[in-house]
């Protein structure tokens, strides 16, 4: 009929406009979008709220690149999108089945936007292209979501593409069911970001001038979109910025906190905690602080990001109110931490927990230093325990040093940058002679189970002695696990039990041990003062129980003598018998602890009769010192000493065992002596005679006989 | 030859004066008085009160907005919701000669009341037990007859008549194209007589019934040409029985005798008056033309000059 009107040679009340064909190869007006409003007006059927309010999708455009508009939606002669190549009159309607499938004349089945997905291909394979998670449910949809007006899925908490937006009568831009300019839409699923706004992360409060990757100002794309895009993301997280090469899960921070990112914000450093590791063996990683894979995605079995200790939406763990602001300088209880670090260290030790201890003794500069401030200049009352010492990020040094270092031989300083007269730990120094540190085992041909260290401060066995080989600084007692019940919060005098030792040194000897396994033999033997001399004092005025055994005649620290870091008084050296037996004297002679085994005779005629170069292998059977009478070092020349026949620290050997614990008196088979053979040093001078000289050298009665005889 | 100049030219003249009588538009002329615009958001019907202020249905907003006969913004009324005085995309206004606004409040299924300031007077549903579908009620017209109140129904195609205090009376009116049948009856306007015009809008025509329903006579066809509708929305009959019809998608109001003669096209100097989805219409007592354009987000206030 119409078309008969046009042909008509009359006046018609609107335009015949053959150019007003839309549906490819057809003549008409019926899908032009002003015959869809002529019904749905509200006269017919009532959508000016649903389809003419707000927003609309594009039509009379052509659909762009980023979109495949498949041959079953039809476009204009123009190759627009126009009301038709979505609607038609004789669409397929729902699905049957679909409850919640809503025909509005689809041409095709809308099940779940898949309608949407036909199109917007990317936006549908989301995680090829780096969008926002679709036909997923990780969270319960808020109803709040649903009374701005998105569609609920066949299951009401997966998300689809009606969610966030709506074909018709959307208030926001991009098709958004609600105005986005300040992440509204995005705040009503992840409301616990909300609290980045007024944050240090809020881009618009730090950097209002950057744009997102898609060169949208902060006022284009709020303040989520600063970082976040929904769609075509950088990476994985919808990641909005540029990043580095490298694992993401990192980068996605050092977007700006990289030292070359060129914002003038803080950046994490040359020293910084190692980020995309796994977790130490072990150790439980609590449910607050999550591991992520390196592509940033939360997951049990992840590794350790940035993102574990920093929930980067809010900066205020406590007190999400407490935004900081751009010119507030963090500290330990904020700075987007997960958890508080401050007083205690919470966070630290969430994971290090074998570090705990150290939060009841003396190295928590919170307790005994609380003045004494880090490289950053912050004090151990706001940087906690672990802050004192270790410095998360901008670090000066290995091991997070948040202490000033030389910038070689790390490993050996670090303690030493409390335990020095300027340092906190002054009083705890390590004296004139101590035991060597910085050495390498290996010319002394040691192996030992306890850790050794390479410069950096890194645990490696080929690696060399220093402090932390026997002192473990965050555990005080290494029989404790956790705490130690009677601290209470002062300098505590340590002892050989407990002292940051790695094992303890008493009532064994365990920890020399470790190293020294030969010399711990002589646990319970009479020279285990335990035994013999309980009550008896070192020169530090300790007694063997506070000591150890081996402490009771060697000072690992603060010795006063640089000879075997002699712990006992002694005489200087007696020329003839040489200052190595002035040790033995200093218990073996009269008034002394060992003064009823003081041998009647000891003597050798004097000068250097002797050579032990067959035989000072320490390991050999034969094995005979001979030692420097000044010094008391070892020498190949020289004459016999107590130490050449004696070995102290073992009873019998025979038995390469450790003593009962009881005094024991001896006999030509044991007595500390190193062999009882014929092969010892004697035979060299007197031949098969050597034996019996040998047996009866402190026999005043058998020895003079032999002598006339 | 000169005979054969003469029949060139015969021709020619005869040619132009068909040309110029085919295209020729029967226009009612109307001058354009002012614009009634502002934050509004598909309007749909309009009525004047005794003292010529005007009311619209500003529906998308669920409120009703009053301005003096100039056009000047005095007040709205009305939010979204289902209380008293809330509204959910109401469509038709009708305001009685004791100045009592009649809202058909569509979506919440009843017609409210309310004074010229805005209160509410009393509401009632339009729902009835012998409705077929939902009830929809898109417009309301206060009649002097009986004081009845027309109800169109449009989604059971029906027109429903109460009296002032909410009380069903009568009801007429199925899903149909005969007589007296409709396909989404839309506005609808009386006559001095209480004839009362209701715009069938699928239908494509006006249907004039007598005041209690039997059916008169019907105005306009389906057509592109003057005196046809597309979509026929807004009826008004003017105090001298003139009946005024838009057409929503032609973008037209049209003029017919209350017998459904063509009387002319609203024209501004004789030329055709196109409006941006015309709806609902009223000419006031001052034949003022009010044609709310609903895409236009707008009222067109003209003066009838003819």
């Amino acid at each position: 009929m119409w078309m008969d009107d046009f042909r008509e040679n009359k006046e018609t009340l609107i335009e015949w406009q053959p150019s007003n064909a839309l549906k490819k190869d057809t003549q008409g007006v019926e899908s032009s979008e002003d015959i869809c409003y002529s019904c749905h007006d509200g006269y017919v059927r009532d959508s000016r709220n649903i389809t003419w309010k707000y927003n609309r999708h594009p039509v009379f455009v052509k659909p762009s690149g980023k979109v495949i508009v498949p041959d079953s939606f039809p476009l204009s002669v123009k190759n627009e999108i126009y009301c038709g190549t979505c609607h038609s009159a004789h669409g397929k309607g729902a699905a049957a089945t679909e409850e919640h499938a809503k025909t509005s004349l689809f041409r095709e089945v809308n099940v779940n936007s898949s309608l949407c997905e036909m199109c917007h291909l990317d936006q549908a394979n989301f995680r090829a292209s780096n969008g926002h998670p679709v036909h997923s449910r990780a969270i319960k949809l808020p109803d709040k979501l649903f009374e701005n007006g998105a569609v609920s899925a066949s299951d009401k908490n997966t998300v689809i593409c009606q969610s966030c937006h709506k074909i018709h009568g959307a208030k926001g831009q991009k098709l958004l069911i609600v105005d986005n300019q300040n992440s509204e839409l995005c705040i009503i699923c992840h409301q616990e970001k909300e609290s980045i706004s007024g944050t240090k992360h809020d881009l618009s409060i730090t950097l209002p001038d950057v744009k997102n990757i898609k060169d949208k100002s902060l006022s284009e794309s709020g303040p989520c979109g600063a970082c976040h895009l929904p769609h075509n993301a950088v990476g994985k997280r919808l990641w909005a910025r540029t990043m580095g090469k490298g694992n993401p899960a990192a980068q996605m921070c050092l977007t700006c906190h990289d030292q070359s990112s060129g914002y003038k914000i803080k950046g994490v450093g040359e020293f910084s905690h190692p980020i995309d590791i796994k977790p130490a063996s072990g150790t439980h990683i609590p449910p607050e602080l999550p591991l992520f894979s390196s592509e940033g995605a939360k997951t049990k079995d992840g590794n350790v990001q940035c993102f574990t200790c920093h929930d980067i939406h809010r900066w205020d763990p406590q007190t999400p109110i407490n935004k900081g602001g751009k010119d507030v300088e963090g500290d330990s209880s904020n700075s987007f931490l997960r958890i508080s670090n401050s007083s205690g260290s919470g966070l630290c030790i969430l994971c290090h927990v074998d570090k705990k201890q150290l939060v009841y003794s003396d190295h928590n500069l919170e307790v005994t230093a609380p003045e004494e401030k880090n490289i950053q200049g912050v004090n151990t009352r706001s940087s906690g325990p672990c802050g004192a010492c270790h410095l998360p990020h901008n670090a000066s040094s290995y091991r997070l040093w948040a202490r000033n270092l030389p910038k070689e031989n790390i490993a050996g300083e670090l303690c030493i940058s409390c335990h020095k007269n300027e340092g906190p730990a002054k009083d705890k120094q390590l004296g004139n002679y101590f035991h060597p540190v910085n050495v390498s085992l290996e010319k002394f041909k040691i192996s030992t189970a306890l850790p050794l260290f390479d410069e950096k401060g890194n645990k490696t066995q080929d690696g060399k002695l220093v402090c932390m080989t026997c002192h473990d600084p965050h555990v005080w007692n290494p029989d404790s696990s956790l705490f130690i019940e009677e601290y209470k919060y002062a300098n505590v005098e340590g002892d050989a039990t407990n002292s940051f030792l790695r094992k303890h040194n008493s009532p064994t000897s365990d920890l020399c041990e470790a190293c020294h396994f030969k010399q711990a033999f002589v646990d319970g033997t009479d020279h285990d003062l335990n035994v013999t001399a309980p009550d008896a004092k070192n020169l530090l005025g300790q007694t063997v129980k506070e000591s150890g055994q081996c402490g009771a005649c060697h000072l690992v620290h603060n010795s006063p003598n640089s000879l075997r870091l002699w712990a006992r008084p002694y005489l200087p050296y007696i020329e003839k018998s040489g200052i190595i037996e002035s040790l033995c004297n200093s218990c073996h002679s009269k008034n002394n602890i060992a003064g009823n085994k003081i041998p009647v005779i000891a003597t050798h005629p004097g000068d250097k009769l002797v050579n032990n170069i067959m035989r000072c292998d320490r390991d050999d059977i034969d094995y005979a010192p001979l030692f420097d009478v000044k010094s008391g070092n070892f020498t190949n020349y020289g004459n016999i000493s107590c130490p050449t026949c004696h070995n102290a620290h073992q009873w019998s050997p025979l038995s390469k065992i450790k003593g009962i614990g009881q005094n024991v008196e001896g006999n030509a088979t044991n007595s500390f002596l190193r062999n009882v053979s014929y092969r010892n040093i004697c035979i060299d001078c007197h031949g098969f005679d050597a034996l019996f000289r040998y047996k009866y050298f402190h026999d005043l009665e058998d020895r003079i006989p032999q002598r006339t005889r | 030859m000169r005979n054969c100049i003469k029949f060139l030219f015969f021709i020619f003249c005869l040619i132009a004066v068909s040309y110029n009588n085919a295209f020729s538009l029967d226009c009612v002329n109307a001058r354009f008085l002012f614009d009634i615009k502002g934050d509004i958001d598909q309007p749909s019907d309009v009525s004047v009160s005794q003292n010529g202020d005007i009311y619209f249905v500003d529906g998308v907003n669920n409120r009703i907005v009053a301005v003096d006969n100039l056009g000047r913004f005095k007040f709205t009324f009305g939010k979204r919701g289902s209380g008293k005085g809330e509204f959910d995309l109401p469509l038709g206004i009708d305001i009685s000669s004791d100045d009592k606004i009649y809202i058909a409040d569509t979506g919440n299924k009843r017609i409210q009341v309310f004074d010229l300031e805005g209160n509410i007077l009393t509401m009632f549903s339009t729902v009835l037990e012998s409705d077929r579908n939902t009830s929809e009620p898109v417009d309301v017209l206060v009649s002097k007859f009986k004081d009845y109140l027309y109800v169109s129904d449009n989604n059971n195609h029906e027109i429903k008549v109460y009296d002032r205090g909410g009380r069903f009376k009568l009801k007429w009116g199925k899903f149909g194209e005969g007589y007296g049948e409709f396909r989404y009856p839309a506005t609808m306007s009386a006559n001095s007589l209480s004839e009362v015009f209701i715009a069938d809008v699928i239908n494509t025509r006006v249907q004039r019934f007598s005041p209690m329903g039997d059916h008169i006579n019907d105005i306009g066809v389906w057509g592109v040409h003057p005196g046809d509708f597309f979509r026929p929305k807004g009826v008004s009959v003017s105090k001298d029985g003139w009946v005024f019809v838009s057409d929503s998608y032609m973008g037209v109001v049209q003029v017919f005798s209350s017998a459904g003669k063509f009387d002319g096209v609203i024209c501004e100097n004789n030329k055709k008056k196109v409006f941006r989805t015309p709806v609902g219409v009223f000419v006031d007592k001052d034949s003022r033309l009010l044609v709310v354009e609903m895409r236009a987000n707008k009222i067109t206030v003209l003066k009838i000059l003819q």
